[in-house]
């Protein structure tokens, strides 16, 4: 390795794409837990929740774990939001940072907002609406893996997206027909659970990525 | 007002970015790839452990703590010992001047297009 010389421009650029796919390595570990603790927060939220008698508690418990898992969602997205400066300054983009508290937070509290107003004036819809927000988590899931892996999604991203939008898409396409039968929904939902356990656990052992030849000078 | 196209084209920013580049690339600090490549994970992780940037680096001990040393004489990084759990940890954090450092090359190297 020869060092202490100037770089060129080329060079930079070639270990700022090393340092990109280290990133990547990094990233997908981050997911790991993020999978994990949404995939529990989903658990508790579909199916321990709805047990609870008193509806305040019911809500109290389903803000603790999406609480919880807003806090794994904004500790995994702090990296995606830096590593998109470096590969959008590779990539010609503009620079941005649309994954922060600021904009999450707010969004978290909107969200809660309308289904408790949802709750006490149109209860008959609060499912409904509860299954347009997992709509909305899975397409906001979809944004946050493309700014974290803006080449390639990992299979493991591509397949805990499909069981979370196939679940509340299956669940919104069988509210109409099955409302007084849970089972088709909890057979959607574990075995959503069941995907997104596997993606964390599969996303967390991955091997770390082997240099390729000539990314240093 | 010209769009980044633009910029880009233009022969009089283009010889200053040249100009602006290679007198950031002279600094002793960043003739390394190594070195550079710690700076840009730094700057993506604002934080982080000697012993992840080892395993990330492929660099052993000593030579991650020269390379490290150089970065901070530049005032790119700082490190310091965190004990947790009875266990001493060296952490290594980006400063303001690491990160703006890291950026302003990142952004001059993509309006060249190379």
């Amino acid at each position: 390795m020869a060092e202490d010389t100037t770089l060129s421009p080329v060079e930079i650029k070639r270990v700022a794409q090393r340092a990109l796919v280290l990133q990547s390595y990094i990233l997908r570990r981050a997911w790991g837990v993020l999978y994990a603790t949404l995939s529990l927060a989903i658990f508790v939220t579909v199916f321990v929740s709805p047990s609870e008698p008193i509806i305040a508690l019911r809500i109290t418990v389903n803000m603790a774990a999406s609480g919880t898992a807003l806090i794994a969602i904004l500790w995994a997205f702090k990296r995606a939001r830096e590593t998109t400066e470096v590969s959008n300054a590779m990539a010609h983009r503009r620079w941005s940072r649309p994954l922060g508290y600021r904009s999450l937070v707010p969004t978290w509290a909107a969200i809660y907002a309308v289904l408790i107003m949802t709750v006490i004036f149109f209860r008959q819809q609060a499912v409904l609406a509860i299954l347009v927000v997992y709509l909305v988590l899975a397409a906001y899931v979809y944004y946050a893996l493309r700014l974290s892996f803006p080449l390639r999604l990992p299979p493991e991203g591509i397949a805990a997206l499909s069981s979370l939008a196939l679940a509340a898409g299956g669940s919104l396409a069988l509210l109409p027909f099955l409302s007084g039968d849970p089972a088709p929904y909890v057979i959607l939902w574990g075995s959503m659970i069941a995907v997104w356990l596997f993606a964390a656990a599969y996303a967390r052992t991955r091997p770390f990525p082997v240099p390729t030849e000539g990314w240093e000078t | 007002m010209r769009g980044e196209a633009g910029r880009r084209d233009d022969p009089d920013v283009a010889r200053a970015t040249i100009k602006s580049l290679k007198k950031q690339l002279g600094d002793p600090s960043l003739k390394s790839s190594t070195r550079v490549l710690i700076l840009i994970l730094l700057t993506m992780n604002k934080k982080m452990s000697s012993v992840e940037l080892r395993a990330l680096t492929g660099l052993g001990k000593g030579s991650l703590e020269n390379h490290l040393e150089k970065l901070a004489t530049a005032g790119y990084v700082s490190t310091r010992n965190v004990k947790s759990f009875g266990v001493t940890h060296q952490t290594v954090e980006v400063t303001e001047k690491g990160l703006e450092s890291c950026r302003t090359l990142l952004r001059r190297i993509q309006s060249l297009d190379v």
